[in-house]
């Protein structure tokens, strides 16, 4: 069932939580989910990168899926949804898949990044090592 | 009044409704020059027995802010309009009262020859009403704060609880020792921010608790005094200079353990967020503006982008500098403790010069 080489070749985590983050990085590691993973600690950093590489246009710097927290410093998970709408190329083999994942569950901010079309889906904290598995092997599915 | 003799019931229900509703009549007529007040008007007005009502007097029964408002009735009355109103009168003796008017043009013979009208005294109502206004205008922001309140609680103890069910999950997955030392330590660090979490959420209960704490008298020089002792390791090691003058407003009454945390937060804020080519320097002033009390901190540190940030600033959890020690609950403390009491805090900062804080008490 489970094959050795990971589904996805790129992923990419934007989160303030450290603990989350090392705790991510694990779950994608000992499930072999993917072989890279980019990690920002909010969204600006995420940004400037995403600028960046977006005038390389090099598909293979263009992680699959992102996991997007909302709230963070500098600059926050709607700001970043904001800015990254407009700089996202047009859909020539950029295929990325992003979820919102929060620990938020006022109804309005579930409404509010549903409207976001980008947005896959509004996933609440705690996400279970399963719905994580789910996510990246669904992307491959 | 001669119309009501030839009929006792009719004075009798007349008198009854007015004594019940404390409401009077009064008439005006301005051909024949004459001017009615009935008893009852006479009673809430608090005239002397011998007191002749007239048009040259009228408008002495109004305040100021409403004369423009009354001669505007009165001349709408002279040409056919009436009117109906809540507005101030003051009594012969110069007591403002509040009043719900109505009044209608007299006619004689089909022309308007004066006006007529009852007003009725519902200061005690009128009061109690806007006093239940401004109840509810301190209520409703109080709810909006529990409401924040609650979803922050939420948020961050959903965090701590996600991070923590999540190493459980992957304390059964993993198979060596090394990573399971790793994924205790991760244990650890949840157990810390969690007890955090709790004492952020504690200060901020025992800020509303203590709203009820007695005010006293004091002096912002001894609460700056008292400050700088309790954090003179931190000014000295820093190089900050704090320069104030409280002559213009030595003191207040207030929460004394408000005063000194509403400094504490300001002036560690400041050294906090100082810039990192020069040294803090805060300027906290005391002062009077419109018979209004203030208190503005002004500080030379990195400032903030409130054109990105404005409406977020006293939010707690919210921070906007990468600096390690962020947490985002200073600025929001002080704001409660403000508004607890019923003041507003502002806020001007320009990026790379400085910021100013300013609280109305």
């Amino acid at each position: 069932m489970t094959t050795s080489t990971p589904p996805i070749k790129l992923s990419c985590i934007i989160d303030d939580d450290e603990v989350y983050i090392r705790l991510i990085k694990k779950i994608i590691d000992i499930k072999k989910l993917s072989e890279n993973l980019l990690i920002f600690n909010n969204g600006k950093e995420a940004l400037d990168y995403f600028t960046a590489i977006i005038q390389n246009v090099s598909k293979n710097a263009f992680p699959e899926i992102i996991l997007l927290d909302l709230n963070m410093p500098v600059m926050d998970g709607w700001d970043f949804l904001k800015k990254f709408t407009q700089i996202k190329p047009p859909n020539n083999g950029f295929k990325t898949t992003l979820y919102i994942v929060s620990s938020s569950i006022d109804p309005y901010e579930i409404e509010r990044a549903k409207s976001f079309n980008y947005v896959k889906d509004y996933l609440v904290k705690p996400v279970s090592m399963d719905e994580f598995e789910a996510i990246f092997k669904s992307k491959t599915a | 009044m001669e119309e009501s003799n030839k009929n006792p019931f009719d004075y009798f229900y007349y008198q009854e409704v007015a004594d019940l509703t404390a409401a009077g009549g009064w008439s005006v007529n301005f051909d024949m020059k004459t001017s009615y007040l009935d008893p009852q008007a006479r009673k809430i007005l608090n005239v002397p027995e011998n007191f002749q009502p007239s048009l040259r007097t009228a408008l002495d029964f109004y305040p100021v802010i409403e004369k423009v408002r009354v001669t505007e009735f009165f001349e709408g009355c002279a040409n056919g309009i009436p009117f109906n109103a809540t507005l101030k009168m003051l009594t012969f003796d110069n007591k403002e009262f509040w009043v719900r008017a109505v009044g209608k043009p007299l006619y004689d013979d089909g022309t308007i020859v004066g006006a007529q009208g009852v007003f009725q005294d519902i200061d005690f109502e009128k009061l109690k009403e806007l006093s239940l206004e401004k109840s509810l205008k301190v209520i409703e922001s109080q709810n909006s704060r529990l409401l924040n309140f609650a979803h922050i609680v939420s948020h961050n103890l959903r965090s701590h609880s996600s991070n923590l069910q999540l190493t459980i999950e992957l304390l059964n997955a993993v198979n060596s020792k090394n990573e399971e030392e790793e994924l205790k330590e991760s244990l650890v660090h949840i157990s810390n921010s969690l007890n955090d979490t709790i004492s952020h959420l504690n200060e901020i209960v025992s800020v509303q608790s203590k709203a009820h704490d007695q005010k006293k008298e004091l002096l912002f020089e001894d609460v700056l005094y008292n400050i700088k002792n309790s954090i003179n390791r931190l000014i000295i090691d820093t190089d900050t200079k704090i320069i104030s003058d409280f002559s213009e407003l030595p003191g207040m009454t207030y929460i004394h353990a408000y005063m000194e945390s509403i400094f504490l937060n300001l002036i560690s804020n400041a050294i906090k967020y100082k810039h990192p080519e020069r040294a803090a320097l805060i300027h906290i002033y005391s002062y009077l503006e419109n018979g209004e009390s203030y208190l503005m901190f002004q500080d030379n540190g990195i400032g903030i982008d409130l054109d990105t940030y404005g409406s977020k600033v006293f939010n707690m959890y919210q921070t906007f500098h990468q600096n390690e020690d962020a947490v985002g609950i200073g600025l929001f403390i002080t704001k409660n403790q403000v508004e607890a009491l019923q003041g507003t805090i502002s806020i001007e900062s320009v990026v790379n010069q400085g910021t100013i804080i300013k609280i109305k008490f």
